[in-house]
């Protein structure tokens, strides 16, 4: 996907796209209009319709990405065009408006493409990158494979402290219950571990304490390793530790994978939005060039 | 405050497993939160739901979320407790026991089975990013109607009325400013903004009466009866482009002119008498020089600017420059007309009779000057007439002023006057003063023998063309790179530069035909395109 996305049928959008930018540049380098070079010259005007066409066109591939049905080209195909164009329009829109640039509508619908283009270039380099580290981070698995494993190294550790008594049943059960999983789209995309735990006496007091990545259940896991004579409850806090260390190791790549699912996401939620607002601009802008012409 | 919290499980068999923990704090804290001293579960819970503190000795309560807590089955935001109260939060219970000594509060905890197995398991929920975000389509469509209702439809809604538009403008929603695709230039500031002024009629292009409602003067190309018609359809709004960066209202390049004149007789027909000029570098006509009849000027540029001096009113000699006589207008454009009063006259006196040096006739017409000398004559020969052989003081006088009452007398006196006045004005006429400068024609009439050819001086010989001397007044261009005056033995000769002279400064308008060291020198440099002389443009406006 993510090779094949760039250089889709030998980059063919890329050279259509780069043949599109430079002949702009071309006309508008040997473009001599007698006014300062801006949107009403004849260049002005065609370089505009280009603008628009690409819009419409980039915008289009929203359209088509849903058409299942539809034999238009492929989606790759489609996708590597929106990409490469998308581009383009950058240059074909900046020489439209002859870098004029103003508090006005205008403006505002160059403003909202720049937006769009930039966030595109963002998804782009998650799209490139992301997948890699996904399939990586997962390890062949599912996520609901994993959520079901850590259901029952919960269920273990749970077994381990009940056998063990005394305090491991309640430090395990804060563990378990305080461990920082998602819960809020920040939460996903900042990816960091605020779990807390609380331990007993002299370690907390009762109160909780940051425990990211468990390193504060481990220590005190190890604090009660170190104190115990009896040979048969350090091989149970041993396995308890071993069991801890494989759910931190799961918990991590939960954390991560949503983080990353979340990102090749959250560019969208610019990317599409601001699509909207350009097409309303650029609808805007249109009219009002000709409403007072 | 020290709180002690009786965890209570309840087991199979309804079999109660309690469990108590002591807490030592300022403020105990309620909520879903991981960082809560006592984490909540039930999703209806606040993330930060309450907090327990001491206020005046008294465990209170308190609600930190809008969602408030039931105490005693009442909804409240706080409350103090005491002991057999029962709080809910959600599906959390708490019961307020007396408290062993030393204890500030104490409780027990308890959860609901139901509940609490349902927030045992992690909801892979948890982890779906789009899931917990907005909701992009409602957000979608409320970005593209917010910029629709902000760029278009508010300002747009002043076009339907005039207060309304006045309002817009004057408060802090968008108005039709918003449209304005590059600044006014300020010449056109003092149309305040009302975009109106010149956008007379929606999606209608800027007609030209919207710009000859202010200029009305604007002078046409040539006369309403000239060679082309075209010209008259043609937009302001063409050559005149507002709202660009940076603001050029006037168009300069040299295709404004190029465009007709590169080929004229393709435009104006072959007849017209107009050459072709596509670029001053190397397509353009020589210049023509106004046309007119002679100057009727005797003047010897190269007497005047003798190096040596040229022999001045005192009869000293005097080094003149090209300056003393040619002095530009107020604007430094052209040179102010030459006058006989202002530049000649301190040398070139009119001065008729030595024995009264300070007597002078007018610099007028050859009549006048005539019966000027015939009156001075007539009046010194009948009152005082001083007799020029006399040396010394009183001067004998030959006549009584008044006194001459014989007619015949009188008579013969006039007729002595009116012959010196003669020999006089043959003297000035045909000699000396006036002879020196002008040609002076018989006119066959005796009493009023000659005519003065007027002088014709011009001061204008392009006058199709702007030229500014102050602006070419540098260290470099001394007047004699143009006007080859030193040398000029005759006023007949045209002392204007030719275009070769102004070439080895001035060059192409376009800097890619440009050579090296040449200013770029654009049709509009010199020329203009209205021109009042044919009159106003506003016949041709549509």
């Amino acid at each position: 996907m993510q090779e094949s996305l760039l250089a889709y049928r030998r980059m063919r959008y890329l050279w259509a796209a780069g043949a599109l930018a430079a002949a702009a540049i071309l006309a508008y380098a040997l473009h001599r209009p007698p006014e300062p070079p801006n949107g009403g010259t004849w260049l002005g005007y065609t370089l505009g319709g280009i603008a628009a066409a690409l819009v419409l066109l980039l915008g289009a591939f929203s359209i088509r990405k849903r058409a299942y049905a539809s034999t238009l080209g492929s989606v790759r195909g489609w996708l590597s065009a929106h990409v490469y164009l998308g581009l383009a329009l950058l240059v074909v829109m900046t020489l439209h408006a002859g870098f004029q640039f103003g508090w006005n509508v205008h403006t505002l619908a160059y403003a909202l493409a720049c937006v769009v283009v930039a966030s595109g270039i963002v998804g782009v380099w998650f799209y490139l990158r992301y997948p890699e580290q996904m399939s990586r981070n997962r390890a062949g698995e599912t996520r609901e494979q994993m959520l079901a494993e850590l259901a029952d190294l919960d269920r273990l550790c749970a077994k381990q402290a009940a056998a063990l008594g005394g305090e491991f049943p309640d430090v395990i059960v804060s563990a378990r219950d305080r461990a920082a999983l998602g819960g809020s789209a920040w939460a996903i995309l900042a990816g960091r571990d605020r779990s807390r735990v609380v331990l007993p006496g002299a370690h907390g007091g009762g109160h909780a304490q940051p425990n990211a990545g468990q390193s504060r259940l481990v220590d005190w896991l190890g604090h009660e390793l170190a104190g115990s004579t009896d040979g048969e409850r350090t091989r149970l806090i041993h396995e308890l530790m071993a069991l801890v260390n494989t759910r931190r190791g799961l918990l991590e790549r939960l954390r991560r994978d949503a983080q990353i699912r979340g990102w090749l996401d959250a560019w969208l939620y610019v990317h599409v939005p601001a699509t909207c607002a350009l097409l309303a601009a650029l609808a805007a802008h249109v009219l009002v060039v000709f409403l007072y012409w | 405050m020290k709180v002690l919290i009786r965890f209570l499980r309840r087991g199979q068999a309804n079999a109660v497993e309690a469990k108590e923990r002591l807490f030592d704090g300022e403020a105990l804290t309620l909520g879903r939160s991981t960082d809560q001293v006592l984490q909540l579960k039930d999703r209806r819970v606040a993330l930060r739901h309450a907090s327990i503190a001491l206020r005046a000795g008294t465990p209170v309560i308190a609600s930190r979320s809008p969602a408030g807590i039931v105490v005693n089955d009442t909804l409240c935001r706080d409350a103090a407790l005491r002991a057999g109260d029962t709080v809910r939060i959600g599906a959390n219970v708490l019961r307020v026991f007396e408290p062993p000594a030393g204890i500030d509060l104490g409780f027990s905890f308890e959860l609901d089975a139901e509940v609490a197995a349902e927030a045992a398991g992690l909801d892979s929920r948890r982890l779906d990013f789009q899931a917990l975000s907005w909701r992009r389509a409602p957000v979608n469509w409320a970005l593209a109607a917010a910029t629709l209702a902000l760029s278009l439809v508010i300002p747009a809604s002043g076009l339907l009325d005039e207060g309304w538009q006045d309002r817009l403008r004057g408060g802090p929603l968008p108005d039709d400013g918003f449209w304005i695709s590059g600044p006014l230039s300020p010449a056109h500031h003092n149309v305040g903004w009302r975009c109106e002024t010149c956008h007379q009629q929606p999606f209608e292009r800027v007609r030209n009466v919207a710009c000859t409602d202010c200029h009305a003067g604007v002078g046409r190309h040539f006369a309403a009866d000239g060679p082309v018609t075209g010209l008259e359809t043609m937009r302001c709004a063409g050559c005149h482009a507002e709202h660009n960066e940076p603001a050029t209202l006037v168009r300069r390049d040299d295709a404004l002119c190029t465009d007709c004149h590169a080929d004229i007789a393709a435009v104006a027909g072959a007849g017209a008498g107009i050459e072709d000029a596509a670029d001053f570098h190397d397509a353009h006509p020589e210049f023509r020089l106004a046309a007119g009849g002679p100057q009727r000027l005797k003047f010897p540029h190269d007497v005047h600017l003798d190096p040596e001096g040229i022999e001045g009113k005192d009869g000293k000699d005097v080094v003149m420059a090209c300056g003393d006589c040619h002095r530009p207008e107020a604007d430094g454009g052209r040179m102010q007309p030459v006058t006989m009063l202002a530049h000649c006259a301190d040398c070139h006196r009119l001065d008729f009779d030595p024995a009264f040096p300070d007597a002078t006739v007018p610099h007028t017409d050859a009549s006048t000057v005539l019966r000027r000398l015939v009156e001075y004559y007539s009046r010194s020969f009948l009152e005082l007439y001083p007799d020029p052989q006399a040396t010394a003081q009183p001067a004998r006088l030959a006549r009584v002023p008044g006194r001459v009452t014989d007619a015949r007398e009188r008579a013969r006196l006039l007729q002595q006057a009116r012959e010196r006045a003669f020999t006089v004005a043959r003297d000035l006429f045909e000699r000396r003063s006036c002879h020196d400068c002008h040609e002076i024609a018989a006119t066959g009439d005796p009493d009023d023998p000659w005519k003065v050819e007027p002088a014709k001086l011009r001061t204008a010989w392009m006058p199709k063309a702007r030229f500014n001397h102050a602006r070419h007044s540098t260290a470099l261009s001394e007047c004699g790179l143009c006007h080859d005056a030193a040398r000029s033995k005759d006023a007949a000769d045209v002392l204007m530069p030719k275009i070769e002279d102004c070439r080895e400064c001035h060059g192409s308008g376009d800097w890619h035909r440009n050579p090296q060291n040449r200013v770029q020198s654009s049709c509009t440099m010199c020329h203009g395109f209205h021109d009042a002389r044919h009159g106003a443009w506003e016949g041709a406006v549509r």
